[in-house]
């Protein structure tokens, strides 16, 4: 107790500095400016929190900034001060139960760098890694889009990986074909691998980390051939890659004779050594970009990437025991089914937390759109209520609870001339869209959370907007519901520690940044 | 858990020990509004007319500090902090009146003396006249003598005038020519700006500190010389600065024994509640840090040194006949028990219940099945159910740090980790037990029914709803 009154005196001392009216202070001479922050993330735990200060500048090319780490508790765990190029972002941060990386991106010199902190608070390992034409161009256009739709632009391509490293997924553009490389670092010894597909040309590659298993990393590859009129077909690919030498362990198209499938989760069965997917299936000759879902699928692959065995669950059989929908998943007043997670939990149930959707036809538009030759013409998505899905172990429906929340609306770029699901896809990658806002569970799921926006509005004006959260705790669901009403000019919600959400008040007039932890009920 | 104070500090405890006491059940004390009101207008003259003294060009900045200062004394009296009650007042007055008899020069700067209900272990002059000392303190002490002293070393800087001569000081640096010059400079250059202005507060702040260091030193000094005239002993001195050295230490021989307390049959207490999260910069850096910190910025000299100063001078002054207790040995000992008591009415009724809670759970573990601490735990844990249901809990419970004593935070971590179903059900089975002998107490059917009601004991709460009104005519809570 003595320690904390000691610091507050300080304080004081600090902020009696700034008293004398109309003469100068150290406030009014100097400021620390925020230039981001985020959440310090072990798989879906949260570690802490980094708050990104630009707090000197030293010369015409370097500044001074000053990293603070807080713990999940909010308290100061570290300042860490260190003088770069000026042009330094933050993207990232992951803790890996052992050491911590901050991944930034140097604008000007055009690379990352990858920094590892021990527990020590001191540097231990920097990777920089020099990027491609098209990595730059990747994050030119991000930037340019999160500077348009006044976002704070959130990256997440950075995983940890149990106590032995970091994997970082780095995008990369060239207008006419996007792909993609995987970057593993190590923290427990210096050790660096690349992995980057082999080029195609006018194919547009989006990947994402989909799983890992002590030996493996699962990529999901959606390949899309690019034509005259945009897109062409989709072609979706599993990537499989040894994590300890970057090779890769196979590559297949995810599907089999009879269907083809989009992967929403990938887990790892060691003991059978077995991969498991569940996605979403199609015809097996469907066109993917213009067809509907038949259903989901959970496929068993063996350790070549071969399907050993598949279990479907269809709209029309299974899914309509429950809801009233008819062949392609469209829901009486839901409308579609977007996947938002699916996971195990430790009682062996699967839950798939999924959130229904609408496209907005817009007859008018479209006919403009061919009028004009232009297939960017946007589409409405109208996203509906939360609903829970609960699977048993044999892959069988137990249960479907549906969680209503008022609807919403975004809007899709060229998305009028996609089916409703490729228009999803395109809101949930390119716009950080739906309601859904994010996941956190233990490492056995025993307990886990799930949270979302709910937004009420009347003739287009926001109403009441609330973070609701569903709840998985002793073997139950509870709901609560977080009003977010405020005075602040900004405010952003970001998950906590298990069981709390961190709420960020920005106050622009005071130039104060608000904190606080709420308890989930 | 902590207040900011503006003045000079000063602040002590020692190891938690109780000797063994005549149990007598607690009453709030009551405040003579009359009496608060009196005393805060003699404050409130003092600084009409000290600040109407100030003359010279920075006066503006010297009135602006009275005013801030006078501001926190008000706080004080609309936080319902000051004790005012009689027998409070009579007791703290006449051990007062000793020490003032015997230095009959310390009457021309008309010292008040406030009683606060902090929970806090300090006492403190705000150095216009008005010293303040806490509950938290005196309950911690263990005679007169020690409370003498603590008095004695706020008048002694009320005397030598330190708190003033710090404001003065301070106002004279930052107005200087000098300072405003190095500012300017600051301003102006393009780079380096951080370094250079936190250097020049830090200097101005380490010059504050090591100026305060020194103030301490003397007011030791100045507190035996006026100690010595009267009747208590001198030898406490040390005993007093021995009890601020063990402040750190004051959860060890204690234990809140959370696994007992909310541990039930059917609703067995899990460990998880009171697990810490594994911190990804381990605890020694921060405690290093502040370590580092606190050597350099610490406004009290280490008490070792502190004894190692003041001991040759109490040796020489130390006679025959000095005493632990001059006024009366009984009272004190009384008091020291309410006060424990009175702390926790305090921090319920300020709305800050972590504190509250920890002080019942610490007291009820030395008075088990003490009703009054019974019901505090059960109004705290109703309380706490309530704003996490609200999602306001952290305006009402601070959160876990290792700074706060093991005890403390093994508390604020059950807070944080039990979840709102948890609390239902501990507040039910808590109370479940005492239903019998609470059942005449306001107050207990009050966290009872509460209880039920959280628990969704629906036909309970019915019939304990029906009791209350039928028992309590005239009855204070509605549900």
């Amino acid at each position: 107790m003595k320690s904390k009154l000691l610091l507050l005196l300080c304080f004081v001392m600090l902020s009696q500095l700034t008293f004398a009216q109309g003469k100068l202070s150290i406030d009014n001479v100097y400021a620390l400016t925020l230039r981001n922050s985020g959440t310090i993330n072990d798989g879906d735990e949260i570690k802490g929190y980094y708050l990104f200060y630009q707090s000197d500048k030293i010369d015409k090319k370097f500044n001074e900034f000053t990293l603070r780490i807080l713990d999940p508790n909010l308290r100061i765990a570290n300042d860490i001060k260190f003088i770069d190029s000026k042009n330094l972002r933050l993207m990232e941060a992951a803790y890996n139960g052992d050491k911590l990386m901050f991944a930034f991106h140097d604008i000007e010199n055009k690379s990352h760098s990858y920094r590892v902190y021990g527990t020590d608070g001191k540097i231990k390992t920097t990777y920089t890694t020099k990027l491609s034409k098209g990595a730059n161009l990747y994050h030119f256009i991000e930037n340019m889009n999160s500077e348009m739709n006044n976002i704070d632009r959130t990256d997440k391509n950075l995983y940890s990986i149990d106590t032995k490293g970091y994997i970082s997924l780095i995008p990369t553009n060239n207008f006419t074909s996007s792909s993609f490389s995987i970057n593993y670092y190590g923290s427990a010894e210096e050790n660096q691998w690349t992995y980057t597909p082999e080029s195609r040309s006018n194919y547009m590659t989006e990947a994402d980390v989909v799983g890992f298993s002590e030996r493996e990393i699962f990529i999901e590859e959606i390949k899309t051939k690019t034509n005259m009129m945009g897109g062409g077909n989709i072609e979706s690919w599993l990537l499989c890659l040894d994590i300890k030498t970057g090779k890769k362990v196979y590559e297949v198209l995810t599907k089999t004779n009879e269907i083809q499938f989009l992967p929403i989760t990938v887990m790892q069965d060691s003991s059978e050594n077995e991969t498991k997917l569940i996605g979403l299936y199609y015809k097996s000759d469907a066109y993917v970009t213009k067809a509907k879902p038949l259903g989901i699928v959970f496929i068993t692959l063996n350790k070549s990437g071969e399907v050993k065995k598949e279990t479907r669950l269809s709209w029309e059989n299974e899914f309509s025991k429950f809801l009233k929908t008819n062949a392609y998943g469209k829901i009486e007043d839901i409308g579609y089914l977007y996947f938002h997670e699916i996971i195990k939990s430790s009682n062996g149930k699967y839950y798939a937390i999924t959130e229904g959707f609408t496209k907005a036809d817009d007859g008018a538009g479209k006919a403009l759109g061919v009028y004009l030759g232009s297939t960017n013409v946007p589409a409405k998505i109208k996203t509906t209520d939360m609903l829970m899905i609960e699977l048993n172990e044999n892959f069988t429906i137990n249960d479907i609870k549906i969680y209503p929340k008022n609807p919403n609306y975004y809007m899709v770029a060229g998305g009028a001339f996609m089916t409703p699901h490729m228009a999803s896809y395109q809101l949930k990658l390119n716009y950080g869209g739906f309601d859904y806002d994010f996941f956190q569970g233990n490492k056995d799921r025993s307990n886990f959370v799930i949270g979302y926006t709910n937004v009420k509005k009347s003739n287009e004006r926001v109403e009441e907007v609330s973070l609701n959260t569903i709840t998985f705790y002793n073997g139950e669901f509870t709901t609560d519901k977080i009003n977010l009403e405020t005075n602040a000019t900004r405010i952003r919600v970001l998950p906590a520690k298990l069981g709390s959400v961190l709420i960020m008040e920005y106050f622009k007039k005071e130039k104060k940044l608000e904190l606080r932890l709420e308890k989930i009920n | 858990m902590t207040k900011i104070f503006f003045s000079l500090c000063f602040f002590f405890c020692f190891l938690f020990v109780c000797a063994a006491q005549q149990h007598v059940a607690y009453k709030p004390f009551t405040d003579d509004s009359l009496k608060n009101a009196a005393t805060i207008a003699s404050i409130r003259q003092k600084f009409i007319s000290d600040s109407l003294a100030i003359t010279g060009e920075n006066k503006k900045d010297f009135r602006s500090l009275y005013s801030q200062r006078f501001a926190n004394i008000q706080q004080m009296f609309i936080k319902k902090e000051v004790i005012a009650d009689a027998a409070v007042k009579d007791y703290i007055y006449n051990i007062f009146e000793e020490i003032l008899k015997a230095n009959p020069k310390l009457q021309s700067y008309n010292p008040q003396i406030l009683v606060s209900r902090n929970y806090w272990p300090n006492a403190y002059s705000f150095g216009e006249g008005t010293i303040v000392v806490n509950i938290g303190l005196m309950y911690r002490l263990k005679n007169e003598a020690q409370l003498a002293f603590v008095l004695c070393h706020e008048l002694s800087h009320l005397q030598l005038d330190h708190s003033n001569k710090r404001i003065a000081q301070y106002i004279t640096t930052i107005n200087s020519k000098e300072y405003q010059h190095e500012l300017k400079r600051i301003q102006k250059s393009e780079y380096q700006k951080r370094q250079q202005a936190e250097l020049l507060a830090k200097n101005i702040v380490l010059n504050g500190r090591r100026h305060s260091r020194e103030d301490e030193t003397s007011a030791d000094a100045g507190a035996l010389e006026l100690m010595i005239n009267t009747r208590f002993d001198v030898k406490q001195i040390i005993t007093a600065l021995e009890l601020l050295d063990s402040i750190d230490d004051e959860a060890a021989g204690t234990n809140l024994e959370l696994e007992k307390q909310f541990n039930f049959v059917s609703y067995p207490f899990q460990s998880k509640w009171i697990e810490k999260p594994k911190s990804f910069f381990g605890d020694a850096v921060v405690d290093e840090k502040m370590k580092r910190e606190a050597d350099s910025l610490k406004t009290h000299p280490d008490c070792s040194k502190r004894i190692k100063l003041i001991r040759p001078k109490i040796d020489q002054a130390s006679v025959n006949g000095q005493l632990e207790f001059v006024v009366s040995e009984g009272t004190f000992k009384q008091l020291k028990q309410q006060f424990r008591y009175e702390i926790i009415e305090h921090c319920y009724s300020s709305k800050e219940i972590s504190e509250a809670l920890y002080y019942a759970l610490l007291l009820l573990h030395e008075q088990p099945d003490d009703l009054y601490l019974v019901t505090s735990v059960g109004k705290c844990l109703h309380e706490i159910y309530s704003a996490q249901k609200n999602h306001e809990l952290n305006r009402i419970c601070e959160l876990p740090n290792d700074v706060f004593n093991v005890q403390y935070n093994s508390l604020l971590l059950f807070i944080q980790n039990a979840r709102l179903g948890d609390f239902a059900a501990i507040n039910y089975y808590f109370l479940l037990p005492y239903e019998e002998k609470g059942k005449a107490n306001e107050e207990f059917l009050y966290a009872l029914i509460n209880s039920k009601s959280n628990y969704n004991k629906t036909e309970e709460k019915s019939k304990w709803i029906t009791y209350y009104i039928q028992y309590f005519n005239q009855h204070k809570y509605s549900f």
